[in-house]
C-alpha cells in the first residue's frame, strides 16, 4: 500500500513493450525537436539567410566581371553605382566581389576553426569526464592554464614563426601541395597559408570552453545505467566515449557549436583589425570592416556593407543557436507546469 | 463551518496545440478541522485545482474560465484581486508542495525563508520573527531548531526539508492547508511521521486540510472525506468509508482494486482497468471514463453524466455515472 | 575559504611559470629579432646592442637571467624605448587600462543585468523581444565598428564629446561605452536566460504561495540563482574585456597597455611581451579566483574547499 498503484494507473497495461517504446520515444524526441525548430520562424529565417550568404559567397566572385584584387586607381573610392553595386574601395576594387570573396574566407574560418574546436574539445572533455579522478584533474588543470595563456601572443608568435616567406608553414605547404598545384610554390599563395594558420590558431584556442561543457555533460551521463551496461558487455573505453556518451550529450554540444561559429568570426575580424588576420589583397568581412572603419567619414559605404554582412551573419548564427537550444530543451520554452 | 467551497471550477490552458481543460467543472468543500482528500492519477487535474484556489495557475497559458471558489462562504477568490490573494496566500491559506528537494529555495537559509512570511504577514521585526521561527520549527518536531535557521536546504534530509516546508506553511497559523502530495517523494517511515504531524496539527488547531494524493493508503489514514478525480472531473465524492470500501463509480472501484491487488488479497476475477486516460485535447461529449469502463452503456458515449447527490448512512455522497444512478433510481 | 585562497595562490605561481616559460621560448624560437626592422642596423652596432642586452648569450642563460630578474621584480629594459624599463612602462600604462576595463565592466553589468531581468519578467512580450534584439545587435557588432560609429555621431556630428585621448571624464565616455556595450549585451542575454530558468523552478512557485509580491520574488528569490550564469561568464568575460580594451585603446589613442601589446610581440620586444604576459596572466587568474569566491557566495551548495 504505497505509491505503487500510481505507477499501475499511469502506465499502459501492456508491460511487454518498454524497450520498443523507449527507442520510439528517443526518435520521437528528436523528431519533436526538429518540428519545434521548424516552427521557430526566426531560426528558420536565420538558417535560410546563412545558406543564401554562403551561396552568394561561392557564386558572386565566379560570376562577376571584376576580380577581387583588380584595382582601378583612376576610379578610386566610388560610391555605389550601377557598375559597382556596393561601390569601390580606395584602390578602386569592386566592393561587391570583395565582400563575397571575403564571405568565403569568413565562413571558412568560422566553420573550420569551429570544427577544430569541436573535435579537440569533445575528445578532451569526454576523456576527462569519463575517466574522472586524476586524469580529469590533470586535463582540466591544463585547460585552466591555457585559459590564462594570452592567446593573442600565441597567435602573433605563431604567425611570425610559421608564416614568414620561406617559413616553416610556407615551406611545408609548398612541399605538400607543390606536386598537385604548381602555383602553391608561388609567393602569391602565401596569404592563403596565413589564413590556414588563422584557422588553426583560432580553433586551438576555442576548444577550451567546449571541453568544459562536454566534460560536465559526460560527468553526469557516465553515472547512468546504460554506461554500466555497456561496460559489463565488454565495450571498450573508446567506444563507450564516442559511441555511447557523446551522442547523448549532443544537445548542448550542438548549441554551443552553433554559437562558436559567430564568436570565431568575430575574433577573426578582430585579428584582421589588428593586422594579424586576413592579409591584403585577400579579404574577409572583418578585414573589410576594419578597413572601412578607418575611412568611415569619407567613404561610409566601405564600412556599411561589410559590417552589415558580418553583423547579419553573427545575428543569424546566434538566433539559430537560440532556436536550437529551445528546440532541443523544451524546458526553456514557456512552461505549462 | 465551511472554509472553502469550490463550485463548478473550470481551469483551461490555452496552448499552441489547442485548449486543455485541466479542471472541468469540479466542486468540493473543505470544512474547518476536516481533511478532504483529492485522489486521482497524474494529469487528472488535482494539482491544477489546488493551484487554482490560490490563483497560482501560470497565466499564460492557464486561466480559470468558469466557476467560483468561495472563501468562508462569501468571498469569491476567482474574482479577488491579486493583492487580496497575496494577503491570503501563506497567511490564511497555505500550501505545501510535493517535492521538498526543489520547493525550498536552495540559495537562501532556512531561517530567511521562514522569517520572510512572518515579516510579510505578521509585520514582525527581525528579532521577533526569529524567535517565532524557532518555535515554528520546534512544532514540526525539528531537533535543535536554533541551529537549523542558519542551515541551507541542501544540508537537510528530505524529511527535514518537508518539515521545514510545513513549518513555513503553518507559521502564520492558516485556516486552510493545501498539501499537494506532500509525502510522495519521501520514504515510508518519514511519510508516516509527516502524516502524524499533519493530523496532530489539524486536531490542535482545527486546521482544514485539502490533501492531494494518489496513494489510497495515505487516504485511508488521513481523510474524512474523499473526492475522486478523473479527467478534470470529480466522479465520486463522499465519506472515506464509503468511497474506499464500497466505491460506486466504476473508476473509483478500479482504483480500489489496483490497490488491493498489491496487498495480495484475492479477488474474484473482474475485467481490469485497461487503456489510458483520455487525451486532454480530445475530450468526448460523453463520460470521460467511457472508453475504459466495463459498465458502459449507450448514453455514456454521448451525454456527460450529471453529478447526483445521494445520502448514504446519513452522509452526503455524490457520483457522476449514468449506470450507477440508473441502478439507484431503478432499485 | 582561507584554504581555498591559499591553494589558489599556491597554484598561481606554477601556472604563471608555465605560461611565461612557454611564451619565452616561443618568442625566442620565432625567426627574427628585436633589431631587424625598417632599416638594416650595421653589423657592428647590432653586435653591440646584442651584447648590451645579452641577446647573444645561449638561450638557457637568457632564460636563467630572465627568471633571476623576475625574482627581484625586474622585467628588464625595453629595446625600442631606450632608457625605459619594462617596469616603468607597465606602471604607467596598466592603471589606464585597468580604469578603462573596470569602468566598461561596471557599465556592462549596470546595463546588462536590468535589461536581462526586464526581458525575463516580460517574457514573450514586445519588451522582451525589443531588449533581446538590441542585445543581439550588441553582440553582433564588433567593437572596432561600434567605436568609429560612436565617434562619428557624438564627436564629429554633434560635437558633444572629444574624438580621442584620455584626459578628463568626458574623454572616457565614448571608450567606456564602446568597450562596455558588447559585454552588456552578452550579460543581458545571460541574465535573461538565467532568470527564466530560475523563475520556472518549484521554489518560485513556493514563494508565490507564500504571498510574496512579484518584486520580492524577483529580488529575493530569483536574482541569486539567475545571476549565476553571469558570474561564471565573468571569468572569460574579463579576458574578453582585455581584448576589447585593446581595440578601444587603439581607436581612441589611449595610453594603456593594449597599445604596446601587439607592437611588442610583432617587434620581438621580448622583455615587454614577457611583462605584459605576466600582468595579464596574473590579473586573469586573480579575477577568476574572485569569480569562484563570488559564485560560492551566491550558491551555498558550492563548496570551495572541495575539488
Amino acid at each position: 500500500m504505497s505509491v505503487l498503484p500510481h505507477k499501475n494507473m499511469d502506465e499502459p497495461a501492456d508491460t511487454e513493450a518498454p524497450l520498443g517504446a523507449l527507442t520510439a520515444l528517443g526518435s520521437s524526441l528528436r523528431a519533436d525537436a526538429w518540428r519545434r525548430l521548424r516552427g521557430n520562424r526566426t531560426a528558420v529565417a536565420s538558417a535560410f539567410l546563412l545558406l543564401l550568404l554562403m551561396f552568394l559567397s561561392v557564386v558572386v566572385p565566379m560570376a562577376s566581371r571584376f576580380r577581387y584584387d583588380a584595382t582601378d586607381l583612376a576610379l578610386g573610392a566610388a560610391p555605389p553605382s550601377l557598375a559597382h553595386f556596393m561601390g569601390t574601395d580606395a584602390l578602386g576594387r569592386d566592393l561587391l566581389v570583395r565582400l563575397f570573396f571575403g564571405g568565403r574566407i569568413s565562413f571558412a574560418v568560422g566553420l573550420i576553426a569551429t570544427l577544430v574546436s569541436f573535435v579537440i574539445g569533445c575528445s578532451w572533455g569526454a576523456t576527462a569526464g569519463y575517466f574522472g579522478k586524476n586524469v580529469d584533474a590533470v586535463m582540466m588543470r591544463i585547460v585552466d592554464v591555457l585559459y590564462t595563456f594570452p592567446f593573442l601572443i600565441l597567435v602573433i608568435v605563431l604567425q611570425v614563426f610559421f608564416a614568414n616567406q620561406g617559413g616553416v608553414l610556407h615551406r611545408s605547404f609548398s612541399y605538400v601541395l607543390g606536386p598537385l598545384i604548381p602555383e602553391a610554390r608561388e609567393p602569391s599563395y602565401f596569404p592563403v597559408f596565413q589564413i590556414v594558420f588563422v584557422f588553426a590558431a583560432l580553433g586551438s584556442i576555442s576548444w577550451l570552453t567546449m571541453a568544459r561543457i562536454v566534460r560536465g555533460q559526460v560527468l553526469t551521463l557516465r553515472e547512468q545505467p546504460f554506461v554500466e551496461a555497456a561496460r559489463s558487455l565488454g565495450v571498450g573505453h573508446f567506444a563507450i566515449i564516442f559511441r555511447h556518451l557523446l551522442p547523448n550529450a549532443l544537445g548542448p554540444i550542438v548549441v554551443y557549436t552553433t554559437l562558436t561559429v559567430p564568436e570565431i568570426m568575430l575574433t577573426e575580424a578582430f585579428l584582421s583589425f589588428l593586422g594579424l588576420g586576413t592579409q591584403e589583397p585577400l579579404s574577409s568581412w572583418g578585414s573589410l570592416a576594419a578597413a572601412g572603419a578607418d575611412a568611415l567619414d569619407i567613404h561610409p559605404w566601405t564600412l556599411v556593407f561589410p559590417a552589415a554582412a558580418l553583423a547579419l551573419t553573427l545575428f543569424a548564427f546566434n538566433h539559430l543557436g537560440d532556436g536550437l537550444r529551445d528546440a532541443l530543451d523544451p524546458r526553456t520554452q514557456t512552461g505549462h507546469s | 463551518m465551511t472554509l472553502l467551497a469550490v463550485n463548478g471550477l473550470e481551469t483551461t490552458f490555452f496552448t499552441r496545440e489547442g485548449e486543455v481543460r485541466a479542471v472541468d467543472g469540479a466542486s468540493f468543500t473543505v470544512e474547518r478541522g476536516q481533511v478532504l482528500c483529492l485522489v486521482g492519477e497524474s494529469g487528472s487535474g488535482k494539482s491544477v485545482a489546488a493551484l487554482s484556489i490560490l490563483g497560482l495557475v501560470p497565466n499564460p497559458p492557464g486561466r480559470i474560465t468558469k466557476g467560483s471558489i468561495l472563501w468562508h462562504g462569501e468571498e469569491d477568490l476567482v474574482r479577488a484581486s491579486e493583492r487580496r490573494l497575496r494577503e491570503l496566500r501563506g497567511n490564511r491559506i497555505a500550501m505545501v508542495f510535493q517535492d521538498p528537494m526543489s520547493s525550498l529555495n536552495p540559495y537562501l537559509s532556512v531561517g530567511t525563508q521562514l522569517i520572510e512570511v512572518l515579516e510579510l504577514h505578521r509585520g514582525m521585526g527581525r528579532r521577533e520573527a526569529e524567535k517565532h521561527a524557532i518555535r515554528a520549527l520546534g512544532e514540526v518536531a525539528i531537533p535543535a531548531p536554533e541551529s537549523r535557521l542558519r542551515q541551507h536546504p541542501h544540508e537537510l534530509s528530505g524529511g527535514m526539508r518537508q518539515r521545514v516546508m510545513i513549518a513555513i506553511a503553518l507559521a502564520c497559523e492558516p485556516e486552510l492547508l493545501i498539501a499537494d502530495e506532500p509525502t510522495t517523494a519521501l520514504d515510508v517511515t518519514v511519510q508516516a511521521q509527516i502524516l502524524d504531524l499533519l493530523d496532530d496539527l489539524r486536531q490542535q488547531r482545527g486546521l482544514g486540510v485539502l490533501f492531494i494524493t494518489h496513494d489510497l493508503g495515505v487516504v485511508s489514514r488521513m481523510a474524512e472525506r474523499v473526492a475522486v478525480m478523473y479527467a478534470g472531473r470529480i466522479v465520486e465524492e463522499g465519506h472515506v468509508d464509503e468511497v474506499l470500501v464500497r466505491p460506486r463509480h466504476p473508476y473509483a472501484e478500479a482504483l480500489r482494486r489496483s490497490t488491493l491487488r498489491l496487498t495480495g488479497e484475492r479477488l474474484p476475477k473482474l475485467p481490469e482497468l485497461a487503456g489510458l486516460p483520455p487525451s486532454p485535447f480530445a475530450r468526448s461529449a460523453g463520460c470521460a471514463f467511457e472508453p475504459r469502463c466495463a459498465l458502459r452503456v449507450e448514453a455514456c458515449r454521448s451525454v456527460a453524466p450529471e453529478e447526483r447527490g445521494l445520502t448514504l448512512f446519513g452522509r452526503s455522497h455524490r457520483v457522476r455515472c449514468h449506470v450507477v444512478l440508473a441502478e439507484k433510481e431503478g432499485g | 575559504m582561507t584554504r581555498f585562497l591559499l591553494r589558489r595562490i599556491a597554484w598561481l605561481v606554477p601556472t604563471l611559470w608555465v605560461v611565461v616559460t612557454l611564451v619565452f621560448f616561443l618568442l625566442r624560437l620565432a625567426p627574427g629579432g628585436p633589431f631587424d626592422g625598417e632599416r638594416a642596423v650595421p653589423a657592428e652596432a647590432l653586435r653591440a646592442l646584442e651584447a648590451k642586452y645579452h641577446l647573444a648569450d645561449p638561450l638557457w642563460r637568457q632564460y636563467v637571467d630572465f627568471l633571476g630578474g623576475l625574482l627581484h621584480g625586474d622585467l628588464g629594459p625595453c629595446f625600442r624605448y631606450p632608457g625605459r624599463t619594462v617596469n616603468e612602462l607597465i606602471r604607467m600604462s596598466l592603471p589606464v587600462s585597468m580604469l578603462l576595463g573596470t569602468l566598461a565592466m561596471t557599465l556592462a553589468l549596470a546595463v546588462g543585468i536590468p535589461l536581462g531581468i526586464l526581458g525575463a519578467m516580460r517574457h514573450n512580450t514586445w519588451v522582451d523581444s525589443a531588449a533581446m534584439t538590441v542585445s543581439m545587435l550588441g553582440i553582433s557588432i564588433p567593437r572596432f565598428v561600434l567605436a568609429p560609429l560612436l565617434v562619428l555621431f557624438f564627436s564629429l556630428k554633434l560635437y558633444w564629446l572629444p574624438v580621442a585621448r584620455w584626459e578628463s571624464w568626458r574623454h572616457m565616455i565614448l571608450p567606456v561605452v564602446a568597450a562596455g556595450l558588447p559585454a552588456a549585451a552578452t550579460i543581458a542575454r545571460l541574465t535573461r536566460a538565467g532568470m527564466l530558468d530560475v523563475l520556472k523552478s518549484d521554489f518560485i512557485r513556493t514563494a508565490h504561495a507564500k504571498g510574496l509580491s512579484e518584486r520580492a520574488i524577483v529580488v529575493r528569490h530569483a536574482l541569486r540563482g539567475g545571476l549565476l550564469p553571469v558570474v561564471s561568464y565573468l571569468g572569460p568575460g574579463f579576458s574578453g574585456m582585455l581584448v576589447g580594451t585593446l581595440v578601444v585603446e587603439r581607436i581612441f589613442n589611449i595610453p594603456g597597455m593594449g597599445r604596446y601589446f601587439v607592437e611588442a610581440a610583432s617587434n620581438r620586444e621580448y622583455n615587454l611581451v614577457m611583462g605584459i604576459t605576466l600582468v595579464y596572466g596574473g590579473l586573469l587568474m586573480t579575477l577568476n579566483t574572485l569569480v569562484d569566491v563570488a559564485y560560492a557566495w551566491l550558491d551555498p551548495r558550492v563548496r570551495l574547499d572541495e575539488k
